[in-house]
């Protein structure tokens, strides 16, 4: 049972990281209408982001999760603005190819400057003992640092007048223009906000996964299925989207092979799309 | 060129140097002096290797090891030890310069099949040299038998490809897959360990080199708690590394590349698992794992198949070359990839030419011979495994603190840690340091 416990709570930190990168996905699918599938080259920027800070800086990593934000915030406003506005009235398919695009372009120039080499940030390694269980110390940290950017994001959106406004331009953002609401606007900042969770959440990986400039795959494929899971659009729903898929993925780890875990995310977006198309929270 | 003094091997420098660089090499340091090599065409060599993907880094490595020997033998004539007796007639490879036409399978097997047919047919290359790893070796050795064209493999050693297949143009570097790691077994089994975990990627180099070893274990006694095979995609090892020390296992062995490697340790100290032995297949051996880890890489195991202060003949020359050239320690990749250059080399040159593709390949089926990597022999033409690696050794090494010891010539600290070869017997450096004391002691 004491195993069971900590295999369960495991999985909830894993999640609660995958639903940091998911729901920056869905919320830039949700309210730009684009599909980005370069989400996880921002979510590998991030983790280089924390690498080069703590190696040549010596900057706390931790840190580097809040420094990650902004910048990231303010590289996605500018790539909207000056890229991926101009394809929120395009066909769908034009967003596809841009974004596979950009991301086989960013992942090209990380390896062309940084190699190929694998990389880790020696930070919080080891564990922590928890009343008989054992958890490691980044991903207890880390886990903390995902709920409290989680928790900021749902305040955000709920209580501040940008909050709302982006808020109105997903639900109908013709309604929302003619209430006054800047669109453009409201588009550039969510596409910011999406980039800065990807930064965040790459900085956060960078404490407890390997650094490559190909390691954003992984996540974009689970990200697409939180995403899935969750319901186009859905914050609240990527956020268990991805508690749903860490702790399903820990304890089929656990309890049956991790071949089969990894057949997870796919077998999400499958059964989801067969039996519900809408995800399982549907707005 | 220069570019490359600056910094470290890059897809885009391997290009560059490769395919222009040595060419142009050749053409300018030599001109005055070599009239005969610019009269004939080049030996083209096509390479389809992983420089993208899961394996980019060893593929890089092993790509390093080809240019470096290329440069040399554009230079010299020759390269190091036991070559340099059949004589150095100038620049480059039976007075002709070499240059490579090298592509990036992106670590697919699917794309490194295409990309042969693409050297062969269309670029015409006169050579091959192989790519990274079992999986893509194993794709593409049907091909050499197809257009009969013999191509060398530094860094494959699955079963899978050779045994019962009687190979006729497809020749390894590696010591069979089967042998990796035996000294986890073999150390474990003197100190009187009980139970062991096996957890390794579902490709076919970890596989390969990790079920013969399950095998091993439970004829040598030793109880198998775990025996599993987890993703080549998996990101997160901690859920597979809890699911080994649940078992509460004396050996923690397997893993595949680098990256599991490393994170595969990240996960045991993360879970504490501190079984008496850790042992993972690549990694341990390349720098960058200690780099990356620090002081967590202390005690680890890992197979090695070549080291830098090995008495290979030649092994020093063709380190200072490496060093000079990259700015950087050489890995067994590098190394395994230079060999497979001097095996060519070898075999063209007792051939004397390299036209004729049928003796070339019965040389290399036939040589025996010692290479900066190790000794070089196959299984002969009409065995059941033809042109599998029967001559080379493989080693333990473990990563133990530097403070205190007298290094060997080439044997460099890391991190405050330094390798050392802990078995076979015959070779190691120090002994092992078992049981494993536990996360930073």
């Amino acid at each position: 049972m004491t195993n069971f416990i900590e295999i369960l709570i495991r999985g909830v930190m894993l999640g609660s990281l995958y639903a940091l990168v998911g729901m920056g996905l869905t919320l830039v699918w949700g309210v730009v209408g684009i599909v980005n599938i370069a989400h996880g080259e921002f979510v590998m920027l991030g983790a280089y982001l924390a690498f080069w800070s703590f190696s040549l800086l010596h900057l706390n990593p931790l840190l580097s999760v809040v420094l990650a934000i902004p910048v990231f915030f303010f590289a996605g406003t500018m790539i909207h603005k000056r890229i991926t506005e101009r394809l929120t009235k395009a066909p769908e398919l034009s967003a596809l190819i841009l974004t596979f695009g950009m991301s086989i372009l960013i992942w090209n120039l990380a390896q062309f400057f940084w190699t190929n080499t694998y990389r880790s940030v020696p930070y919080l390694t080891g564990s922590f003992p928890f009343f008989g269980l054992v958890f490691a110390k980044s991903k207890t940290v880390s886990f903390f640092l995902a709920i409290g950017i989680t928790a900021a994001l749902f305040a955000f959106l709920k209580y501040s007048r940008l909050g709302k406004g982006i808020r109105a331009t997903s639900q109908n953002p013709e309604v929302a223009l003619v209430c006054g609401i800047n669109t453009i606007k409201m588009r550039a900042v969510t596409f910011g906000m999406g980039i800065g969770l990807a930064g965040a959440a790459g900085a956060i990986v960078s404490l407890q996964w390997v650094i490559f400039p190909q390691m954003g795959a992984s996540y974009v494929s689970k990200a697409f299925a939180i995403v899935v899971l969750g319901g186009l659009g859905n914050i609240q729903g990527a956020l268990a989207g991805g508690l749903i898929i860490g702790v399903l993925e820990s304890l089929v780890t656990q309890y049956w092979s991790a071949k089969m875990a990894q057949i997870i995310p796919s077998m999400t977006i499958l059964l989801i799309l067969l039996l519900r198309p809408t995800g399982l929270f549907k707005r | 060129m220069k570019k490359e003094d600056k910094k470290g091997l890059s897809r885009r420098d391997f290009l560059k140097g490769t395919v222009i660089g040595t060419a142009a090499l050749g053409m300018g340091g030599f001109a005055g002096k070599t009239v005969f090599a610019q009269a004939k065409a080049p030996i083209k060599i096509g390479v389809a290797i992983s420089l993208t993907g899961a394996w980019a880094r060893e593929g890089e490595l092993e790509a390093g090891g080809y240019k470096l020997w290329g440069k040399v033998i554009n230079e010299r004539g020759c390269t190091f030890g036991e070559v340099e007796k059949l004589g150095c007639p100038g620049p480059g490879l039976l007075g002709r310069q070499v240059e490579f036409v090298v592509y990036d399978d992106k670590s697919d097997p699917s794309e490194a099949i295409k990309l042969i047919r693409k050297l062969v047919v269309s670029d015409k290359v006169d050579l091959i040299l192989g790519p990274y790893g079992s999986a893509v070796s194993n794709a593409i050795a049907p091909l050499a038998e197809d257009y009969k064209i013999p191509i060398i493999t530094p860094l494959a050693n699955a079963p899978v490809i050779w045994e019962g297949k009687k190979r006729e143009w497809f020749v390894g570097v590696l010591p069979a897959a089967w042998r990796n790691l035996f000294g986890c077994l073999q150390i474990g089994k003197e100190k009187g360990v009980k139970t062991a975990a096996f957890i390794y990627s579902d490709t076919a180099f970890p596989i390969g080199a990790t079920r013969p070893l399950v095998a091993r274990a439970k004829e040598m006694g030793i109880q198998v708690v775990l025996d599993e095979a987890y993703p080549k995609e998996t990101a997160d090892w901690e859920p597979m590394m809890s699911k080994a020390w649940s078992q509460k296992p004396d050996l923690i062995i397997g893993g595949g590349y680098l990256p599991d490697s490393i994170g595969l340790v990240k996960a045991a100290k993360a879970v504490n698992a501190t079984p008496k032995m850790f042992g993972f297949l690549v990694g341990p051996a390349i720098s960058d794992f200690a780099k990356s880890l620090k002081g967590d890489a202390t005690y680890v195991t890992g197979e090695t198949f070549w080291e830098p202060f090995v008495k290979t003949p030649g092994n020093l020359d063709f380190y200072s070359a490496y060093l000079k050239e990259y700015k950087s320690e050489p890995s067994y990749h590098a190394a395994a990839g230079f060999a497979a250059g001097q095996i060519l080399e070898r075999a063209a040159k007792e051939v004397n030419n390299i036209e004729d593709k049928k003796a070339l390949r019965d040389k290399l089926y036939s040589i025996k011979t010692t290479t900066i990597f190790g000794e070089y022999e196959v299984n002969p033409l009409g065995h059941p495994d033809s042109g599998w690696q029967v001559g080379k050794a493989t080693n333990l090494i473990q990563w133990q603190k530097a403070e205190g010891k007298r290094l060997l010539p080439n044997q460099v600290a890391i991190e405050g840690m330094v390798k050392q070869i802990v078995f076979p017997s015959g070779v190691k450096t120090a002994d092992v340091i078992f049981p494993f004391p536990g996360w930073g002691k």
